[in-house]
């Protein structure tokens, strides 16, 4: 199997962000190339001189930064209480391990790999050392997933995990954090299912790093998560227990699998000819559907060759459901009464002229 | 999406521009509303700019903060926002002619535009943010009020047929067929760049995804946070650090954020004039559209606030911007809704073509022969019963037990008693006439549903408006608060009322 490093692409990036823009549009093969090589999409759509949109507000990330900041400030207070009062973590559980980076407003470590070996350190105190006093809360719990070819040695960092008791051993339950507005049943469903895309991806990846570890007893990776989300307007956290993280976690396990099998077959197909990346990506088949244009800086560029091609996807993803691969002009002329040439556009005709019927029976 | 819809859309592409979507207006077009804009920091929910006015007004009152983070600062902006706003919306207390229960009736509702679903969630929003008050607390102050009417206008935009908020994208996508995808119609700009003159099509929708790169959500453009206003907010934390003066860098910033939100009022006053120049009627059936409005401003928010202006009228509620943790409330709700939603079709249908012939594409209308109409009354009274034949169509919805009415007599009702098949095209169905039965039809001819004359006329027959029985359920709801099952149904609300905030229910139901 090739590995990446053959590819020259590195691992600069977010290992999640890369896996969650793939589960976007999988069908996509320059999507897919993307995720895989580890190459943004607005640096491609600039050298198509495509004008990229996606960037993230300085106002958002500090927003970000400075909640996050204040959850885990002072011992986590204000985290630890929004906890305490959801239910999901008793008053005296209190301890705090931060292991975020200085970087991010973490006390002490400074590499990524001093975060690693202390997240290891602890999972295995879980489950070898009979006197330690496990922290309650851990910040920036960081782990590494030892295998794949998009993603070799892929680093997820959990936001924040709790660790509590079981019988006769410990349970982690991770928890994703966002600056999301909770505004009860009126909360934006995109992003609460994005946060809780996030955090089956970290109950994942803590799963294999635990089951990597090969422990006696090893902790338990718990089925059900937490999100943090804001008070709308204020600072003040709302936490939503009790999220059932099992088919995200499942849904991640699936995507990391299929991915490494996508990214093997398209590198197994790299063109001879196309040794710069870009170009190789350019050259790609492409998916475009509405929903690109949430999260994609070559949209502009997949819809310019939908328009080209006149295909049924300009219109949306249920007329290009219903048109299959029937053009709009040929589906106007069908309507309008052109001989239809295959079983498919005689069907088709049918059913349009019956909706129809006013145009018919004037 | 149903394949009458997807015709539409290609009959659009022919045009090469947006057609109409249905024969008549479905929502009351004020001459003169009031147009509002937000624009808020990234991250943050409250305003960090306002634009507000009436569209007669040519330009509007631009209201701005420098930092829209400091949330003492933000919600003085919001307060001076809040009197002009809850004038214009005639609440009791901030005008000299407030709507009344004598009064709401006049159908005179203001009207309030907004560019998109973004804006009007701002007014959840807002409710979240002002909605708090302590024991003790004045509750009629203009920042708490105007929580409350955001309340009311969030909750209802969601009702289907309200006439008070005008999410303008919206209004677009309800009104016209894009020969576009209905994601890219989101964006007010889109929408209406599809009304300017192209070349063709091809151009159209390059012109269009050019007016989608200016933003029209509450939210700025990244490249602007990042290349002016970051900057500037940089600058100006530094001078608050060093005690020193931020006005020159303060008014850099409204300048800034100034044209951002005027851009997007402008929209709506372009917005506006597409659908004042629209050659279609505005739907006779918006009129009770516009009643139903009005009731709801005074029985969901007005009546409150009179309570609250003078405690001696009863127990006032503050409705929680979640949800109103009370059984009993949200069922009377579920009916409200289920009333609104029953009565959107019915009260539009007999006036447009276009709805009639998406009841029947959708099976909720049909077409009937009438073959035999007989008067089962005994004594004086009169009873018609018809028996008529109905072409047997793949969707046909029609059952037992149901009122429908004949198109273009709304208040006149049948309930169909029986169905049959009687070949493979054709059902039997015996309807009797339960509403207005004694008084002449005028369409297709002028006579009595008794009257012979009836039987060979093909008449259309659409879903009757049902929606008095769903809000007699709405008040039979409260009412039940002393009939059986009361402890379960009208029982202590399990809230998770905030300590600090006043227990409202408590004080509906009379216990405090």
């Amino acid at each position: 199997m090739p590995e990446l490093n053959e590819l020259g692409a590195d691992d600069k990036r977010n290992t999640r962000a890369r896996f969650e823009q793939w589960v976007k549009n999988p069908k996509c093969e320059a999507n897919a190339l993307s995720a895989v090589l580890n190459i943004k999409m607005n640096e491609v759509a600039k050298s198509l001189g495509y004008h990229p949109e996606y960037g993230q507000s300085p106002f958002a990330i500090t927003r970000g930064l400075q909640f996050e900041g204040w959850l885990f400030k002072d011992q986590a207070q204000v985290l630890h209480s929004a906890l305490v009062k959801s239910g999901i973590l008793k008053e005296d559980e209190k301890k705090l391990a931060d292991f975020r980076l200085t970087m991010n407003g973490g006390p002490k470590l400074k590499s990524i790999d001093q975060a690693i070996e202390k997240s290891l350190q602890l999972i295995k105190s879980l489950a070898n050392d009979k006197d330690f006093i496990p922290p309650s809360i851990v910040a920036g719990l960081t782990v590494r997933i030892p295998k794949g070819v998009m993603l070799p040695e892929a680093t997820l960092i959990i936001d924040v995990a709790l660790i509590t008791k079981l019988e006769n051993r410990y349970s982690i339950k991770v928890g994703e954090i966002k600056v999301f507005p909770d505004r009860g049943g009126h909360t934006d469903p995109g992003e609460i299912s994005t946060a809780r895309a996030q955090a089956g991806v970290y109950q994942h990846a803590l799963t294999l790093t635990v089951e990597a570890l090969n422990l006696d007893n090893p902790p338990k990776v718990d089925h059900s998560g937490f999100l943090v989300f804001t008070w709308p307007g204020s600072n003040s956290p709302v936490i939503r227990p009790n999220e059932d993280l099992t088919f995200q976690s499942l849904r991640a396990e699936q995507g990391f699998e299929k991915l490494d099998a996508i990214a093997a077959g398209l590198i197994s197909k790299k063109p001879e000819d196309l040794t710069d990346h870009f170009e190789w990506i350019t050259h790609s088949k492409t998916e475009y559907k509405e929903s690109c244009w949430s999260f994609c800086d070559l949209a502009a560029r997949c819809q310019d060759l939908a328009i080209a091609d006149d295909r049924a996807i300009i219109l949306g993803r249920d007329p290009a459901r219903i048109l299959g691969t029937v053009t709009v002009t040929r589906a106007i002329e069908l309507m309008e009464g052109a001989d239809p040439l295959t079983d498919f556009e005689s069907s088709l005709q049918v059913q349009l002229q019956e909706s129809n019927w006013e145009a018919l029976n004037k | 999406m149903s394949l009458r819809e997807l015709v539409r859309q290609l009959n659009a592409v022919k045009s090469a521009r947006p057609i109409h979507r249905y024969s008549t207006l479905h929502m009351r077009i004020d001459a003169n509303p009031m147009l509002v804009a937000f624009v808020r920091m990234a991250g943050e929910s409250r305003p960090w700019a306002i634009a507000y006015g009436r569209l007669r007004d040519e330009t509007p009152i631009v209201l701005s903060v420098p930092d829209g983070r400091n949330r003492i600062a933000v919600s003085e902006m919001c307060e001076e926002f809040a009197e002009d706003f809850l004038e214009y919306f005639r609440v009791s207390g901030y005008t000299w002619s407030p709507i009344t229960k004598d009064n709401y009736g006049t159908g005179e509702i203001p009207q309030i535009w907004v560019p998109s679903s973004r804006h009007v969630e701002m007014f959840h929003h807002l409710q979240y943010a002002y909605w708090r008050v302590r024991k003790g607390d004045d509750r009629t102050q203009p920042l708490t009020v105007f929580a409350r009417l955001s309340g009311w206008i969030f909750r209802e935009s969601t009702r289907l047929g309200q006439q008070s908020i005008v999410d303008a994208a919206q209004l677009f996508r309800n009104s016209f067929v894009f020969p576009a995808d209905s994601t890219s119609l989101g964006h007010l700009g889109t929408c209406i760049e599809w009304f300017d003159e192209h070349e063709d099509l091809r151009s159209a929708r390059f012109a269009v995804r050019e007016a989608t790169l200016l933003r029209d959500s509450p939210t700025l453009d990244p490249e602007i946070d990042s290349k002016i206003l970051s900057p500037l907010l940089l600058s100006r934390a530094k001078l608050v650090s060093e005690d020193k003066d931020t006005k020159t860098v303060d008014k850099k910033i409204a300048a800034h954020l100034a044209p951002e939100v005027t851009r997007r009022w402008e929209l709506m006053r372009s917005a506006h004039k597409i659908f004042s120049n629209d050659s279609r009627a505005i739907n006779p059936g918006v009129e009770d559209l516009t009643k139903a409005t009005m009731e709801s401003f005074y029985s969901q928010f007005q009546r409150i606030e009179e309570n609250m202006q003078d405690p001696d009228l009863g127990p006032a509620y503050t409705q929680h911007p979640e949800t109103d943790f009370h059984g009993s409330a949200a069922a009377s709700n579920y009916f409200v809704m289920t009333a609104a939603d029953t009565a959107y079709i019915a009260k539009l249908v007999h006036a447009d073509e276009e709805l009639q012939a998406e009841a029947i594409a959708s099976g909720k209308a049909f077409f009937a022969k009438v073959v035999k109409v007989e008067n089962l009354g005994s004594g004086r009274t009169t009873t018609p019963v018809w028996t008529m034949r109905i072409q047997i169509a793949e969707r046909l919805r029609i059952r037992e037990g149901e009122r429908y009415s004949p198109l273009m007599a709304p208040l006149h009702g049948i309930q169909v008693r029986s169905i049959e098949i009687i070949d493979s095209e054709n059902l039997e169905v015996v309807a009797e006439w339960v509403e207005r039965k004694t008084v002449p039809l005028e369409f297709p001819i002028d006579s009595k549903p008794v009257e012979i004359d009836w039987v060979g006329q093909r008449i259309m027959f659409v879903p009757k408006d049902g929606s008095e029985f769903d809000k007699s359920k709405s008040r039979a709801v409260w009412n039940a608060a002393n009939g059986p099952g009361s402890w379960l149904t009208h029982g202590s609300a399990p809230a998770r009322i905030e300590t600090s905030v006043v227990d409202d229910i408590t004080q509906l139901a009379g216990e405090n």
